[in-house]
């Protein structure tokens, strides 16, 4: 097995690290010498009292005095202390031999720490791997609702956060190190205190260009902190190929009671959409197309072509309306959130509540949540203790179809902020009454059949109603010091439903092509319970001999996750007011599943540390996931199944302990790290493995069984493996942070389809397959630039170099079609490659276009020559044929790089916070303006199809308008790929501290914070930041969903 | 940073409307400042065009130089309307390449487009500056004015040669209420409806006769007879449509009102009609003409803006091809038809391979209703003129119904033909004396006179005058001989050449 043989050296390799590491032991008599020391305020240069100061292993401890200075005792092996003060950032210092005083200084803790925020968890550096945490004190008073925006926040995590869209609490797409794979999920896994938070990850919503997103039942002023896990996750297994986000969530933290109210309230400008035509200019761009296919008789029972103020419909027609303007609007965002921390002896709670409602800037699009959470601490004896907690969140929204829906044939056009764009801005939304008077009942569709979308906003119905509820019972009984045994079982229960209803009046009846069902109104419902259980239990020992340092851990995770769906939809209701699902309906559709999967885990972990100089962490993960196939061709069979076996090993040399860089003095942490490991992704349909059959409806009379998919019994998880080379640094006085990171993770078999025969009746299977590689560059740095005691200046910047390539296909070459393009999956070429036409511009004159001798062949073979005002494109296979064998790559989603860049700076009380984003090198297909300047339908276009051409001689870049566009002038080229890169000011906030001193009030905050306040991007869309999809062959499609917008947002926090 | 770049520059660049090629100035900007066109601006000032132009609304001006129009009469609005009409079009029309485009003018009419000969051509004038594209549309300037074409419809006034032909068609002119393109609102108080707009059009009935002469779209082949030829064919033609009435001047206005329609019914034909028009032509009011050069022959040809006019001296139809036709009776028409002492059954001949040739597939069977009875069928003959015809009645044999040819037997019969005389009153003439016996296997055209003149027409008339009897004539002692049965599938009357 191929696979054996692999754990196999990777134990070999360990067991001869170990004896390395043994072999060069020195035994040493121990030898103890005392430090004395004062602890200072860098910025005041004041000695603080009562600071915690004591040895990494915690075996000397001392507090300063009243002139801040502490005495500790210090082995000749352990010679890193700890510094710890409230209201400070904890500090850890090496203590070079010889050494007898020092003076360590720390910094308030309104400055991001360098051992907290990217080495450690708890109060130890024994950390192999890299971790980025965002902590509450960063959390609180932001003016984000939803975590994902807190995560992109993060200056130095160098995770490629896109956000889905403008939509409240529509979540984002994020990338941890690229694409780690090609056709299954693509996101990080999500931990929310431990528990595997797999929230509807799955399942699509109802509305297009919205996605199910569970971290909106998430309030952020719940969290604690955030943790970004990029390696060293293989106890995670195949669940962890993508990184993990961990969250974790405020618990009570001592007896002193302490109540926080917190309130938001925010104001969301109206998106600034590209300029559309005006009434005037559609007009003649309408009678610009008219020219080409029409006769007089239907030009002249036009109605928009009559200007004679007498006609009856003279005022229907002649209007400057501005439909965005009614269709979007200035939004508002209200928050409010008031937590209990506190307890006794025995508990230590932490109570929150929280309301927040979101409103989207479009009409009829908001979220309003409520939620609530009880985290507690138990001590039931010396030696047992539980955790018990219990949460419930529901999230209210109200929704309506967004952007430009992928399969057009099959859908009509009922997505209001879209309509807004093409709508004839000579129309009004309301009917004019017969004495030429406007009324206040809305107008019907139109007369080139576009629906009106205040109609759709005002009869039409859009809910969801998400809500989570959660209990979490964890306890924990300690043998001894050093052995403990924890348990963790959770119960997890998500639902959702959603209902939409699109109304006949206003929205034209449509003929599906593919079904020939005439379609009025439709109603569509669909309820999701989604139930995950999971048990946790692990067994930990930890030892300290004399340098030596051991944590063995071993567990047992077992996952249960079952969902269940039903979905309904029907046709023409007879009326607008029967808005609701019921049996009468005109071709009736249902459907549902019933999915469920288990996981079964059993992991160790061993980590070494020698003198906390060398540290070694040996894991292994063996899994057994009911969704692998029963003969998975990598697993190991044991009992029955397959188990999957994810072993990983991490070593890290903290070289600033080292006597030989003993003279540079300017080093106070260096930390080399290596990595390898080993995980997996299981996203795979749990039927994929079995052969099963379908109910099928035929003729919509009988009711059959069909075989629907032929199993895979060698359907297996895709393992990625990461290599990892990293260092941090804390230099200068802690002034300056370095971390680089250097990694090359690949990922072996991808989960492809594969084609079956046709004989089996059956297209495709899935299969595992082919192989793909992300090699990359991570850096990110923190300057503590000035350190007065009333004026302090940090700043901080990451970047982060990502490649990805596809190292191997099972069938080659391929290309997707995506919104009219295609995207090229290829060997050796990154994924997410647009592929289409290259473009040289517009003939402007006839003779230009003879000379150029350039056609394009129909279907029937017939070669038509590109004329005047036709686009220019690249004969790049020179035959003089525009056809496929043209096709090339011109562009990529994926950027060459991106990151963030934070400024932080702080007068006395007042505080200012700036971060900017930025993405770079990457290609947007710009599907939205495609469809708004391709000059080929009834659609109003944005003002740059002024510059169509018109007549002979014009040297332009818009190609003529033409009905229908036979010459294909408007497919799929580089006219409508742009450079995405942009720099947004992404948050800048204010914030000031009110000096108070009462006994009742503890602290008084009030902020001001702007987001998005200004992007400068070479992009012609609205925003360059979207994400229609997780699907990473989505990933830069711009289909017009709503744009994220400018917000202002003021908030006060009282502490009491 | 290289990606700084401020934002305001692409989109700038992109999505403003750059002046250089279409200049933002409307038509009626670039007409009115043209020097060359001042004629031609006052013009379409004084017609209120030049708001029209300065809309919102696309349009292709050809616009003829000044120099061209010096000596043009613009003093008879009707003209001045044609010739705006025929120098504007909706929509863009850029003159580039090896164009051919027809284009519609405002008028109606269909001017070519095209490139000949190195030069660009518009309605055959030559375009001095062409593509002056502006907001609202492109200007070309063209050597002189495109000449006006008229229709046929609109030639007819024009020609005094034919004022006979316009007169007469022109009198059915009338302006009617177009309900396709009114927009009906609501239902008043009595109940109907209120149309929220009323759109009128001219009309004239004779469209539906020869065609609609006024519509650009369609072409048509017209023979105009002049006023002599007219008044020959009239007095040819109006001894055809002698009628009878107590009141003279009501015998005369019938007289007149068939005479005409009979004179104009063949005179247009549509081209689009015409599968070979050397070997035959048919009229617009279905009337089909053999080898119809002899028609046109000696006519005076011009062409007009939809088709072709054929001045003719005379009209060269024959009576029998156009105005006096055969005349067939069905047998198995119920109405008009009276039978005594008999049962009468339709029956139907369809797919009979023994007897072919029934006309319309059906025919009667009149059977006694006694063994001692004759029995009588009368039909009445609708639409004759006051011509010759030679009279049939068509039997059908009993061999149709698979009858043994031991049992065939011929009908006898005689005939009673009523028709109105010289008088004014109603006769009724017998035929006993032919050999009335039909034959006993065969589909038999029996003859019941020639060459028989009905003294007035009865042409189109409510009550029909002309009746044809057929009478059983088999004695007791001769039904082994002859059947009473009477096998009947039409009556016939052929004008007489």
């Amino acid at each position: 097995m191929k696979m054996d043989k692999k754990i196999f050296n990777e134990l070999r390799r360990l067991l001869a690290f170990i004896a390395f590491t043994l072999l060069i032991m020195q035994v040493n008599a121990q030898v103890s010498d005392t430090l004395t020391g004062v602890v200072k305020d860098i910025t005041t240069k004041r000695i603080i009292v009562g600071a915690k100061v004591y040895t990494t292993d915690n075996s000397s401890v001392a507090m300063t005095n009243d002139s801040g200075a502490f005495s500790l005792k210090l082995s000749s092996f352990k010679r890193s202390i700890v510094v710890v003060a409230p209201g400070y950032n904890m500090r850890e210092v090496y203590v070079r031999k010889g050494l007898k005083n020092i003076s360590v200084n720390i910094y308030p803790d309104t400055y991001s720490n360098f051992y907290t925020k990217s080495l450690v968890l708890q109060e130890s550096t024994d950390k192999t791997t890299q971790i980025n945490n965002t902590n509450s004190s960063v959390l609180d008073n932001r003016n984000s609702i939803t975590v994902e925006n807190e995560i992109q926040k993060n200056p130095s995590a160098n995770i490629r956060v896109i956000q889905h869209s403008g939509v409240q609490g529509t979540g984002a797409t994020m990338f941890i190190r690229g694409y780690n794979s090609l056709n299954t999920n693509a996101q990080p896994l999500i931990l929310v205190d431990g528990v595997v938070y797999d929230n509807l990850n799955n399942w699509n919503s109802l509305f297009n260009g919205n996605l199910l997103n569970g971290l909106n039942c998430i309030d952020v002023n719940d969290i604690e902190s955030i943790n970004i896990i990029k390696d060293g996750v293989s106890i995670y297994g195949s669940k962890a190929g993508n990184g993990i986000i961990e969250l974790r969530t405020k618990r009570g933290k001592d007896m002193v009671t302490r109540i926080t109210a917190s309130t938001m309230v925010g104001y969301n400008s109206e998106p600034q959409f590209m300029p559309m035509m005006n009434a005037d200019q559609y007009k003649i761009y309408l009678s610009d197309l008219l020219d080409n296919n029409t006769n007089n008789n239907q030009v002249t029972n036009q109605y928009f072509l009559n200007d004679d103020p007498q006609f009856l419909y003279y005022k229907q027609y002649h209007n400057t309306t501005n439909w965005k303007n009614l269709v979007y609007r200035n939004s508002m965002t209200q928050s409010y959130h008031v937590s209990a921390n506190g307890g006794d002896e025995i508990a230590l709670y932490n109570l929150s509540m929280g309301f927040t409602n979101a409103q989207s800037t479009i009409n009829e699009n908001d979220m309003t949540r409520l939620n609530a959470r009880f985290n507690s601490n138990v001590s039931l004896s010396d030696k047992l203790s539980t955790k018990f907690d219990i949460s419930y969140t529901q999230v209210t929204r109200k929704l309506q179809n967004e952007g430009i829906a992928e399969l057009k044939d099959n859908n009509v056009i009922d997505a209001p902020g879209y309509l807004s764009l093409i709508k004839a801005p000579f129309l009004s939304p309301y009917q004019y009454s017969n004495d030429g008077n406007q009324s206040a009942k809305l107008e019907n569709y139109d007369f080139i059949g576009i629906a009106n979308p205040l109609a759709i906003q005002q009869y039409g119905v859009g809910n969801e109603i998400q809500s989570v509820f959660n209990l979490t019972v964890q306890p924990e009984y300690k043998f001894s010091k050093s052995l403990t045994l924890n348990s963790q079982f959770s119960y997890n229960f998500t639902s959702l439903s959603e209902n939409s209803f699109r109304p006949m009046y206003g929205v034209a009846p449509y003929i599906n092509s593919y079904t020939g069902i005439i379609s009025l109104n439709q109603v569509k419902t669909q309820f999701v319970n989604q139930i995950n259980m999971l048990s946790d239990t692990r067994l930990n020992w930890h030892k300290t001999y004399q340098k030596h340092n051991v944590n063995i851990l071993a567990g047992i995770r077992f996952i249960q996750s079952g969902i269940k769906a039903e979905y309904a939809s029907g046709h023409n209701t007879g009326s607008d007011e029967v808005k609701e699902m019921s049996s009468g309906l005109s071709f009736k559709s249902v459907g549902g599943i019933d999915d469920s999967y288990r996981d079964l885990n059993y992991y160790a972990q061993g980590s070494y540390s020698f003198q906390r100089k060398y540290l070694i962490d040996v894991a292994m993960a063996f899994e057994s996931n009911s969704r692998f196939g029963s003969q998975a061709k990598d697993g190991v069979s044991l009992f029955g199944v397959r188990w999957a076996a994810f072993p990983s090993i991490n070593g890290a040399w903290v070289l600033s302990s080292e006597d030989f860089l003993k003279s540079l003095d300017f080093i106070n942490y260096l930390k080399l790290r290596v990595g390898y490991g080993m995980s997996g992704n299981d996203g795979i349909e749990s039927t994929t493995s079995r052969t099963y059959l379908n109910v099928i409806k035929y003729y919509s009379n009988a009711v059959g069984l069909q075989i629907n998919n032929i199993a895979n019994p060698e359907i297996q998880w895709e393992t990625v493996t990461k290599r990892n080379i990293g260092i941090d640094a804390d230099l200068f006085d802690s002034k300056l942070s370095i971390g680089l990171d250097l990694y090359n993770n690949t990922t072996d078999n991808l989960i492809v389809l594969k084609s079956l025969k046709q004989v089996s009746g059956l297209i495709n299977y899935y299969s595992n397959d082919g192989k793909l590689e992300n090699k990359g560059v991570e850096f990110n740095f923190n300057s503590k630039l000035i350190t007065l005691p009333t004026f302090q200046v940090e700043a901080g910047a990451s970047i982060a170099f990502n490649s990805n390539k596809i190292l191997s296909l099972p069938d080659g070459d391929y290309t997707t079609s995506v919104f009219d393009g295609e995207v090229l999956t290829a060997i050796n070429q990154p994924i997410g490659q647009f592929y289409g036409y290259q473009t040289r511009g517009v003939f402007a004159t006839a003779e230009a276009a003879s000379a150029a001798n350039l056609s394009y062949r129909t279907s029937t073979g017939l070669l038509i020559p590109f004329t005047a005002g036709d686009v220019i494109f690249s004969d790049n296979y020179p035959d003089g044929v525009i056809d496929e064998k043209d096709k090339t790559v011109i562009g990529n989603s994926q950027p060459d790089f991106y990151g963030n860049i934070s400024l932080s700076t702080r007068y006395k009380q007042l505080k200012l916070d700036v971060l900017f984003n930025y993405v770079y090198g990457n290609e947007i297909y710009n599907y939205l303006r495609s469809q708004l300047e391709s000059g080929s339908s009834y659609y109003n276009q944005t003002s740059a199809m002024l510059n169509r051409w018109r007549s002979e001689g014009q040297t332009t870049e818009m190609p003529k308008s033409t009905f229908s566009d036979p010459k294909g002038n408007n497919r799929f080229s580089d006219r409508w790929i742009e450079d995405g890169s942009y720099i947004r000011l992404k948050n800048i906030q204010l914030s000031y501290e009110l000096p108070v001193n009462s006994t009742y009030i503890q602290g008084f905050t009030v902020w001001a914070a702007v987001s998005n306040l200004i992007t400068f991007t070479k992009y012609l869309g609205v925003d360059p930041e979207f994400s229609g999809s997780n699907n990473i062959l989505y990933q830069g499609i711009d289909s017009g969903i709503l744009p994220q917008s400018r917000s202002f947002n003021v908030g006060l926090k009282i502490n009491l | 940073m290289a990606v700084v770049q401020s934002c305001n520059d692409e989109w700038e660049q992109h999505y403003t409307a750059k002046n250089d090629f279409v200049s933002d100035k409307t038509l009626w900007d670039a007409i009115s400042t043209n020097p060359d066109l001042t004629i031609f601006s006052q013009l379409l000032k004084e017609n209120g065009y030049d708001k029209i132009l300065s809309g919102s609304q696309m349009y292709t001006v050809w616009a003829p130089v000044d120099s061209s129009l010096q000596h043009y009469d613009f003093t008879n609005k009707d003209i001045v309307k044609e010739f705006i009409g025929n120098h504007i079009a909706r929509l863009s029309y850029s003159v580039l390449g090896l164009i051919d485009e027809k284009v519609t003018m405002l008028n109606t009419k269909v001017l070519r487009l095209k490139y000949t000969d190195g030069k660009f051509l518009f309605g055959n004038i030559e375009i001095i500056e062409r593509n002056n594209v502006v907001n609202n549309g492109i200007l070309h300037t063209l050597k002189s004015e495109v000449a006006f074409y008229p229709n046929i419809w609109e030639y007819l006034p024009k020609n005094a040669e034919i004022d006979s032909v316009y007169k007469y068609l022109y009198s059915f002119n009338q302006i009617v209420f177009d309900e396709k393109h009114s927009i009906p609102g609501d239902v008043n108080e009595s109940g109907q409806l209120v149309y929220l707009d009323s759109v009128f059009i001219n009309s004239n009935k004779m469209f539906r006769t020869v065609g609609y002469l006024n519509n650009e779209d369609s072409t048509y082949s017209i023979l105009l007879p002049n006023n002599k030829a007219w008044n020959s064919s009239y007095a040819k033609i109006k001894n055809y449509f002698k009628f009878f009435n107590q009141n003279q001047s009501v015998a005369d206005t019938l007289q007149r009102h068939y005479t005409t329609l009979a004179l104009v019914r063949d005179l247009s034909f549509s081209n689009s009609m015409q599968i070979a028009p050397t070997d035959s032509m048919i009229s617009t009011s279905g009337n089909i003409f053999y080898t119809p050069s002899y028609l046109f022959d000696n006519a005076k040809t011009l062409s007009v803006s939809n088709g072709k006019i054929f001045i003719s001296d005379s009209l060269l139809f024959n009576h029998y091809d156009s105005w006096n036709k055969k005349i067939n009776v069905e047998a198995e028409k119920i109405s008009g038809r009276e039978n005594t002492l008999s049962t009468v059954f339709s029956r139907s001949s369809a797919g009979s391979v023994i007897v072919p040739g029934i006309s319309g597939n059906k025919y009667i069977e009149v059977t006694p209703t006694s063994t001692a009875s004759n029995p009588t069928i009368t039909f009445e003959i609708p639409n004759t003129l006051s011509a010759n015809y030679n009279i049939y009645c068509v039997f059908v044999p009993k061999t149709i119904n698979n009858t043994p040819v031991s049992d065939l037997k011929p009908c006898k019969v005689y005939y009673q033909l009523t028709y109105m005389k010289e008088n004014g009153l109603s006769t009724t003439q017998n035929f006993t004396t032919g050999n009335y016996i039909s034959e006993k296997d065969k589909l038999h055209k029996m003859l019941v006179t020639s060459n028989f003149k009905f003294p007035f027409a009865n042409y189109g008339q409510d009550v029909v005058s002309v009746k044809l009897k057929v009478i059983s004539n088999v004695k007791q002692s001769e039904t082994t001989q002859y059947t009473r049965d009477m096998l009947i599938d039409c009556i016939i009357l052929e004008p007489v050449q």
